[in-house]
């Protein structure tokens, strides 16, 4: 960056400050940058300020006029038992699985960094990443179910004392933590294997000569250099976590109406409460939960941003 | 190496044993997957493990046809791919010009593009959804070509700005005194020097697309529209009632297979690109 700006300072001083060259370079600028920039405001940035509009509006859909409705959808979510429980899963995934998808691939990329022949093994990690969803929930479904592949591994293992119903309200939300976590942790390696290449190796070779023992080489050399992908990681993981649907409707569910309310996340329950209602939509609703799941994403990636920082500084 | 404990060395062996686990596990659910699709449904029910007696293709003919796959699987071809590269044809020059042409402004638009990567769907579906069942745009391929290619941008400009931001300065430079003008500097020097970054972004974008399913669900209706994940969606939903297993997983072949090709085909540029715009 820094670079870059220097010596376009300097083309600058050269050819003068209103050369024919800089100005086309000026018009072109928002020739480039016009269509997506439309394309965004268009499609993101006003539809979000719709929605924020909408959720202070009592709304059932296109045809029923919408009355204002000042917080009143917002107060509703307080003693909204369904809100709750979408809430808690959608916290459960962000925070206890996220934790979990950090400590696999982070603890297998150091294992991965020092294999012979890693990069088939990290396309093949990375693989669930690139199968739809709803692909992904019916093959689960298989392996979870009673007398499912899992099942009946473990009783042929005789293990039986390990065998639960996975898919029951008890189990199901861990169920799909579970899938969560295993379809995106090799996102996850790929993302800091390519950190973890790029530290230089002189690094360790130095702290080899000063007698360093692997723990302190992991300690003061990849921990630090691994923090900033650390942070891009888990603002990710936020990102992706929040928008969880697919998956659960189609793992809990029969597909063709919602799964019970124990496995509902906040994306499935904006979904149930607008398009997707059964009886009568509930637009505001639906979304005053969304408005949530912004101020949850903004929040989160605040305190993210806001921790690691502060962390890196000791260093 | 000689200083290294047994405790870390059971450590690594442990660790390595894991990760070839995992991959095995991976493995073997795929190849599960293909196998159980060519058995019959009593088989893939009762014996689990055991490898098809007779290979049922017929499970594919029958998925094919109840699930209109061959109108889906044309809708997405279409639909996917033409998205992918209308995409990739409006942020390679925005990600250009935010890198590269102005750096002071760009920073705060780059910013704003990369603050889209976390709004998600959800917050924006119920406007779009009336706001374009108004002009026609509902249950519409064209529709929902619009929205896979704006909703696709944020993440787009993000990566491919940190693409562009690695390209040398020094050659677009010596086109200017050239007397190159931008426009053609751009078309004819920078972007074939940016052919991998369009490519990789070209991929995650359609490997992306390929499985999108939310905004096919909610602007979708009727199913000679369907994207080949809508429609695996709805046969879901058919085949619990009526049972057929073999159909289902054979349906789900249909869907991973041709994406499974082109990640055995070109995953490495994947996996490579999808790191180019983080941490910069």
């Amino acid at each position: 960056m820094r670079t870059s700006r220097s010596s376009r300072s300097e083309t600058t001083g050269s050819a003068g400050i209103q050369s024919p060259y800089l100005r086309a370079r000026e018009r072109l600028y928002w020739w480039f940058v016009a269509p997506a920039l439309i394309g965004y405001v268009a499609f993101l940035v006003l539809p979000t300020l719709a929605s924020a509009w909408i959720s202070l509006h009592r709304w059932h859909g296109a045809g029923d006029p919408m009355k204002w409705a000042g917080l009143d959808n917002y107060r509703g979510l307080l003693h909204d038992e369904v809100f709750a429980i979408s809430m808690a899963n959608t916290l459960r995934v962000l925070i206890p699985a996220g934790i979990a998808v950090f400590i696999l691939s982070f603890g297998s990329s150091m294992v991965m960094h020092r294999m012979r022949g890693d990069r088939p093994l990290r396309m093949i990690l990375f693989f669930p990443n690139i199968v739809a969803p709803v692909a992904l929930a019916i093959v689960w479904g298989f392996l979870m179910r009673r007398d499912g592949l899992l099942d009946s591994s473990l009783h042929n293992l005789g293990l039986d004392a390990l065998r639960v119903d996975w898919l029951s309200a008890e189990w199901i939300f861990r169920s799909i933590m579970i899938a969560l976590v295993w379809a995106s942790t090799g996102f996850f390696i790929v993302v800091f294997m390519a950190a973890v290449d790029g530290i230089p190796t002189y690094l360790y070779e130095e702290a080899d000569l000063a007698g360093a023992s692997s723990l302190q080489k992991f300690r003061y050399i990849t921990l630090p250099l691994c923090w900033d992908v650390s942070a891009v990681s888990a603002v990710l993981w936020v990102i992706g976590g929040i928008k969880v649907f697919d998956f659960v409707y189609i793992f809990a569910g029969p597909g063709s109406r919602p799964p019970a309310v124990q496995s509902w996340t906040l994306g499935l329950y904006v979904y149930d409460s607008s398009i997707g209602a059964q009886y009568q939509a509930t637009m505001g609703r639906a979304c005053a939960i969304s408005m949530v799941m912004l101020v949850l994403v903004a929040l989160l990636v605040w305190l993210i941003s806001r921790a690691m920082r502060r962390e890196a500084v000791t260093f | 190496m000689a200083r290294r404990s047994l405790g870390a060395g059971v450590l690594d062996l442990s660790g390595r044993a894991f990760v070839w686990g995992w991959a095995a596990f991976n493995s073997g659910v795929v190849v599960w997957l293909v196998l159980s699709s060519l058995k019959t449904s009593r088989e893939i029910l009762n014996t689990p493990f055991a490898l098809p007696t007779k290979l049922h293709f017929d499970n594919y003919t029958r998925a094919w046809d109840a699930a209109e796959f061959g109108t889906s699987m044309f809708n997405t071809v279409l639909i996917v791919v033409t998205a992918t590269l209308g995409v990739v044809a409006m942020s390679a020059p925005a990600s250009y010009a935010l890198a590269k042409l102005k750096p002071r402004l760009s920073a705060k638009l780059t910013a704003a593009f990369a603050v889209g990567i976390g709004i998600p769907l959800q917050a924006t579906f119920i406007p779009l959804f009336v706001a374009m069942s108004r002009v026609g745009l509902t249950d519409s391929l064209w529709g929902l070509w619009l929205l896979y290619v704006a909703t696709s941008l944020p993440f787009t400009v993000f990566l491919m700005t940190g693409f562009f931001r690695t390209l040398p300065q020094d050659t677009e430079e010596a086109a200017a005194i050239d007397g190159a003008s931008p426009a053609r500097t751009f078309f004819t020097i920078v972007m074939p020097m940016a052919r991998p970054g369009l490519v990789t972004a070209f991929l995650l974008n359609l490997v992306t697309l390929w499985s999108e399913t939310l905004l096919a669900l909610v602007f979708l209706s009727s199913t000679n529209k369907f994207t080949l994940a809508r429609s695996l969606w709805d046969f879901y939903g058919t085949m619990t009632y009526t049972g057929d297993w073999s159909a289902l997983l054979a349906g789900v072949c249909i869907v991973l297979l041709p994406i499974l090709a082109l990640y055995a085909w070109l995953g490495t540029r994947m996996i490579e690109g999808l790191t180019l715009g983080m941490g910069k």
